[in-house]
């Protein structure tokens, strides 16, 4: 027979075997095709086959046998029904699934990982990139590993910062200022919890943060929010007033303008942190020669001295106003 | 015709060992089983034994059995072929053995023409002999035992199409063989 034998005889003897399996009779003279006999008596079952004399003893070997097997569900039934529940044993076949199941999750998950170590915000995988972080920060031992994460982090959230100021993502602005505060802080903490010269060198990472902080604070401040801008501006004092304790404590953290220990401290990822300090210094340098005044940056300015006088104003007007609130419901009582 | 229902019965009893699902297993595969035995090997001692073989297989691993609805037969026929492999690997793949006594079929239910002929069980084993083994396997499942070419498909590790390409040659070639009487020893 062809290989390619046509498709239409093909399905014509499905269906012939299908309709003679199903118990439709034959049709009569010629649309009885010549092979519906071999089919009808191949269905039937062929030839019959001489009986066998050992059937009945087959028949009850097998009984015997279920009847053992029953005794022997029944025996483990009675050994394990102190137990909660009986453990099936894995296959092979079901440990290999569940190994290449684990497999594929440990590696989406890395990917997941890998690829939100670059995400900004305002990514999807930047929560993931922040989840990664708080794990990694509770998982590894030792404070100074720690201050070295803090570190790391503002070092990350002020790149953050700057990402989302030069697209003007205004809604980020906050949260990452936040953050930032809080990180600089833990720096501080860390630093302060460690002592001798790791003191030292974690207070002058947290200085060149701080500084940095500032700078950038400076350019994304005026499109904040007025409260958020009162808090922006306390949270750069509260940095500051720690900075000087921490340099009273570990006996001055060397100058940044001396030009012995200019360079911020290596640290992990900090590599934009001293590129802005070096920028900063040859400004000052510079401004310094040409007989500008070097303030912080942070020093208010008379704009700011009176949006400060009128936020407080501000707040006593409330405050009257609540007070005259209460003693007019007073009265009416 | 066995119905659905009644085999998806039949293998909860058996699950539960109980014997009156044990032995109605036993009525109606035991003779299915030697057939296919029969007409695999040409052996009917070897066929009642290895049919005998297959059920006992069955009962002592029918708790990995998932019913998918009277799947029974084939979970059985599955069985079946692997005795058959490891029975071919023993005897180093000779399938050929002693042809019991002749019978010749006169059976009234039988088409006429077949009968008239007289085909006897070792002709129709002798020309089942000369198919592939493809073919042979085809016929004797989706023919004579009556499983749907998606179900054989299984068995045999084939796509249900090439079940149906594989039945229709294996009829054609049959019908050859036996309208030429080359069935002979």
């Amino acid at each position: 027979m062809s290989k390619d034998a046509p498709l239409r005889d093909i399905r014509r003897v499905e269906k012939k075997i299908n309709a003679i399996q199903k118990g439709e009779k034959l049709g009569k003279g010629s649309e009885i095709e010549a092979d519906d006999y071999l089919v009808s008596f191949l269905i039937s079952g062929g030839p019959t086959l001489p009986p066998t004399s050992r059937a009945d003893s087959l028949k009850a070997s097998l009984l015997a046998r279920g009847m053992e097997l029953e005794k022997g569900v029944m025996n483990e039934c009675v050994l394990t029904s102190g137990r909660a529940g009986r453990v099936k044993p894995l296959s092979r076949l079901s440990i290999l699934k569940i190994a290449t199941a684990l497999t594929l999750i440990a590696l989406m998950l890395a990917a997941i990982g890998l690829g939100s170590a670059y995400a900004m915000p305002s990514n999807p995988l930047y929560s993931v990139k922040r989840a990664v972080e708080s794990i990694y920060l509770w998982v590894i031992p030792g404070d100074r590993n720690k201050a070295n994460a803090y570190a790391s982090w503002t070092d990350r959230r002020l790149g953050e910062l700057e990402y989302v100021s030069k697209r003007e993502i205004v809604s980020w602005y906050y949260p990452l200022m936040k953050d930032i505060q809080a990180g600089i802080e833990n720096v501080y903490r860390k630093a302060k919890s460690l002592g001798g010269e790791e003191e030292k060198e974690f207070t002058r990472k947290a200085k060149a943060l701080t500084f940095r902080f500032e700078k950038l604070l400076g350019k994304v401040k005026m499109q904040m929010k007025r409260a958020q801008k009162v808090e922006a501006e306390r949270a750069i004092e509260r940095l500051r007033l720690q900075l000087r304790e921490r340099e009273g404590a570990s006996g001055g953290v060397p100058s940044r303008q001396s030009g012995e220990e200019s360079a911020p401290t290596n640290y992990e990822g900090n590599s934009n942190t001293q590129q802005s300090m070096q920028q900063e210094n040859q400004q000052r340098q510079t401004q310094e020669g040409q007989g500008i005044d070097t303030k912080e940056p942070f020093e208010p300015t008379q704009q700011q001295q009176k949006e400060q006088k009128l936020i407080n104003q501000d707040q006593q007007n409330k405050q009257q106003e609540q007070q005259d609130d209460g003693q007019q419901r007073h009265q009416r009582r | 015709m066995i119905s659905r229902e009644e085999l998806i019965d039949i293998a909860k009893k058996a699950k539960e060992y109980d014997p009156e699902g044990l032995a109605r297993l036993f009525d109606i595969f035991f003779e299915r089983l030697r057939r296919y035995f029969y007409y695999r090997t040409g052996d009917f001692q070897r066929a009642e034994d290895l049919a005998a073989e297959t059920l006992t297989e069955a009962i002592e691993n029918i708790q990995n059995f998932k019913d998918r609805g009277g799947t029974i037969g084939a979970w059985l026929f599955g069985i079946a072929r692997n005795l058959l492999a490891r029975w071919l690997e023993a005897e180093g793949k000779v399938e050929m053995v002693e042809i019991g006594p002749t019978i010749s079929v006169a059976d009234e239910e039988q088409p006429e023409q077949l009968t008239e002929k007289g085909i006897t069980y070792e002709e129709l084993y002798r020309a089942l002999k000369k198919l592939p083994d493809a073919q042979r396997e085809v016929l004797l499942l989706r023919v004579m035992e009556g499983f749907d070419a998606k179900t054989v498909g299984r068995l045999l590790g084939k796509r249900h199409g090439a079940v149906r390409a594989l039945q229709f040659r294996a009829i054609n070639s049959l019908k050859k063989i036996l309208e030429s009487g080359g069935v002979g020893k």
